[in-house]
Parts: C-alpha cells; sequence; structure tokens
C-alpha cells in the first residue's frame, strides 16, 4: 500500500513554514486568547486556593485530614476520565479551566503544605517566645522557606496546565480553541498544523512559565528588601 | 517576686538532660549559670522559656513577659536587622529605637543587609538587640556574647547591663572572665 509521506511525517522546515502561515491568519491570536485565558484561569485558582488551603492545612492538621482523600483522588484519577466525567456539568468552554484547576491544585497544595512542615523549628520557637503573631509568621518565618518549594510546584504545574487544559479542549472539541484545531488537524490528517500547533503550545507554556516565575521572584525580592 | 527554682529535672526517655536544680532568683538580680558542655544549662533555660516542660520539680514566680538570646541567633536569613528585630516587636518599639540600639551595637552600616550577609558577630549583636528592646521583666541569655572579638565584647556586655538594668538578667556562660565583668552572682551547675 503506497501513502503519501508527509501525510504522515513532516519536516521541520514545513512545520515552521506551516507556523508562519498560521500566525497570519485571522483566528490565530482569537484561538490563542481563547486557550490561554482559559487554562491560565485554571491555574491561578488552583494557585490561589492551594497555596490557602496548604498554608491552613498546616496549622490545622484536621484541615489536612479532611482534604487528604480529594487530593489523593485528584491526584491519582487519569486525567481523561475526569474530563469526561467534567462534560456532563461543564460546557466545552469551561472545561480546561476546570480540568488545569483540578491538575494544579495537588501539586500546589503538597508543595505549600509540605513547606509549611518542613520550617525552621528553631525559628518557630523564637516566634512562640516573642509572641510573633500568626500572620507575621506567615510573612517572615514561613512565606521565605515556602519559597523553593512555589518555585518547584509552579514549575511542574505551569506545564501541567497546559497539558491537561488543552487535552480537556481537544477531548470536548471546545469550539475556538486550540484544542479543537489539534482535533481537526487529527481528523484530516493534517500533520503540519498538529505539528505547528504542538509547537506554539509549547513555546506559549515555555514563556508563560517563564514570565510567571520571574515575576514571581521580584515580588519575594520585593518583599524581603523591606 | 523571686523566681524560684526546686529540683527541677529534666529528662529525654532514659537520658537525664537536666539533673535536679534548684536556685532562687530575687527580682533584679543578675545570675551567671556556668558549668560545663552538657550539664543542662540550656536545657535550664529551655524550661524557663516554656519550650520544655520539666519532668519534675517547680518553678515559679516566672514573670509574664521574658525575653532571650538563643544559643543559635535565630534570624530570618532573607531579611535586614532592623527588620529582624521589629519582627520580634511589632508595633511597641518604635523604628528609631530598634536603629539606635543597633548603630550602638555597631550596626551602623548593616541596618538594611540582609542578615544572611552578615558576620556571625554581626549576627550575634542583631539577635542580643531583639532580646534587649523587648519588654520583659526577665531576660534569659545562653552564652550571648560568643562569636564576639574581645572589644566588641565588651561593648556589647555594657549595653546589655545598661538596658536590662533594675531586670532580672539570666546569663550562661562558659567564661568565667564574663561572668565576672557582668558582675553577677555565679551559680555553678
Amino acid at each position: 500500500m503506497a501513502l503519501d509521506v508527509k501525510l504522515l511525517l513532516v519536516t521541520p522546515l514545513e512545520v515552521v513554514r506551516r507556523l508562519g502561515t498560521l500566525v497570519m491568519e485571522g483566528d490565530f491570536w482569537q484561538t490563542l486568547l481563547f486557550s490561554f485565558s482559559r487554562i491560565v484561569l485554571g491555574f491561578a485558582l488552583a494557585f490561589a486556593l492551594g497555596c490557602l488551603l496548604g498554608v491552613l492545612s498546616g496549622k490545622w492538621r484536621l484541615l489536612e485530614t479532611l482534604l487528604w482523600p480529594y487530593v489523593v483522588t485528584i491526584k491519582t484519577v487519569p486525567v481523561a476520565s475526569f474530563i469526561i466525567l467534567s462534560l456532563i456539568f461543564f460546557s466545552a468552554k469551561r472545561l480546561s479551566t476546570f480540568i488545569s484547576f483540578l491538575m494544579v491544585f495537588p501539586v500546589i497544595y503538597s508543595n505549600v503544605l509540605e513547606g509549611i512542615r518542613s520550617t525552621d523549628a528553631e525559628l518557630l520557637e523564637m516566634a512562640q517566645v516573642f509572641r510573633i503573631p500568626w500572620l507575621r509568621r506567615l510573612g517572615y518565618i514561613y512565606l521565605p522557606h515556602l519559597k523553593p518549594f512555589l518555585f518547584s510546584a509552579c514549575s511542574v504545574a505551569l506545564g501541567m496546565s497546559w497539558k491537561s487544559g488543552v487535552a480537556a479542549e481537544v477531548i470536548g472539541v471546545a469550539s475556538g480553541s486550540i484544542g479543537e484545531k489539534l482535533y481537526e488537524s487529527k481528523i484530516y490528517f493534517m500533520t503540519e498544523d498538529l505539528l505547528a500547533w504542538t509547537v506554539v503550545i509549547v513555546l506559549v507554556s515555555v514563556l508563560f512559565e517563564k514570565l510567571f516565575l520571574r515575576l514571581m521572584k521580584a515580588a519575594f525580592d520585593r518583599w524581603e528588601a523591606r | 517576686m523571686a523566681i524560684v527554682m526546686e529540683k527541677l529535672t529534666k529528662s529525654y526517655g532514659q537520658k537525664l538532660a537536666l539533673p535536679p536544680f534548684s536556685c532562687r532568683v530575687e527580682p533584679g538580680e543578675i545570675v551567671c549559670l556556668l558549668g560545663q558542655s552538657g550539664c543542662g544549662k540550656t536545657t535550664l533555660l529551655r524550661l524557663l522559656l516554656g519550650l520544655e516542660a520539666p519532668t519534675g520539680g517547680t518553678v515559679t514566680g516566672l514573670p509574664d513577659r521574658i525575653s532571650t538570646v538563643f544559643q543559635e541567633d535565630r534570624l530570618c536569613p532573607a531579611f535586614s536587622a532592623v527588620t529582624n528585630v521589629s519582627l520580634a516587636l511589632g508595633r511597641q518599639v518604635p523604628r528609631e529605637d530598634i536603629v539606635a540600639l543597633l548603630v550602638e551595637l555597631g550596626l551602623g552600616d548593616a541596618l538594611q543587609k540582609p542578615v544572611r550577609e552578615l558576620s556571625g558577630g554581626m549576627q550575634r549583636r542583631v539577635a542580643i538587640a531583639r532580646s534587649l528592646l523587648c519588654p520583659a521583666d526577665l531576660f534569659v541569655m545562653d552564652e550571648p556574647f560568643k562569636g564576639l572579638d574581645e572589644d566588641t565584647r565588651r561593648q556589647v556586655m555594657d549595653t546589655v547591663l545598661a538596658r536590662t538594668g533594675g531586670k532580672t538578667l539570666l546569663v550562661v556562660t562558659h567564661d568565667p572572665e564574663e561572668a565576672a565583668y557582668l558582675g553577677g552572682r555565679i551559680v555553678r551547675m
């Protein structure tokens, strides 16, 4: 059986060329913005809630115990199961936000909790003797200690948010999303498009990760320079 | 009110960290605790600070507010000397007073540097400043002058004596000369 090789494999040059034409197309930036805004929203919500609940669980062990079954479930259940299940409750357009939230939350939560638990016991004793209020302990003792935990968690979670978010768009065929473009590429055997969009996802994911980590570092530097 | 320790003891399992210790400390008194390493001096201070519960014995007359210099500096390394001191004191002490004491202790050039960039002796002085500014009635200091050169040590000891004047001061030291300079009662453990 004779097959057109281009149908299955394309050269890197052809992918770059397709990328060049893709960015000129009218709906490219709209598609990018559609997926970006939803996935980043999911990440941001997971980051905020993961930090909050991680800190509170570090303070109250009961909360950690209550959250444990949920966190373990999210960590172990395959993302595809969540995506299909969530389609019952969410429209395809909102699915990527929910799924990226779901995948990122346990990573941030677990790292923050681990950071809180491993905070220097000697500094905490100092805080106890000098009666430093909890909020001030959080800002000056816990937060600097959490820094490497947060950077490591975000570095992993940002990539995960894009992978899971786009997977949700593909399975849900969210109209106007990058996932829909990937789905169409698969249906119509447009390997060039598939790889070009994949490159776009990788680039946007890496750039956003760099930007986010830089902003976070600047925020920490500013706080520590007070 | 005098602080009275009666047969105060602390064990960790089979290990005796503090053999039965009794002592009476009058208000405003300076007491230097001298003893070999491992005799339980630091454990005794931890019991007084409420960081450990005694295995046996009693202690009465402890004031509500106790300030300390730990054996380690226990500073937040990313923050400046001023921030480290004000962190422990909140708004009780004006910033100008914090700066004035740090300058008095020879840290005028290092006020805004992260303490991790300061030398060991400078970090020690930050820890001493934090303790001295705390509005306490009892000051408990565990080898507070270690790591300081001779001149600085005398200067810091003078500051400690001036700032804790009238308050009870309990100092752990290995150095009999240091104890003599502080001029208080020497208790051997």
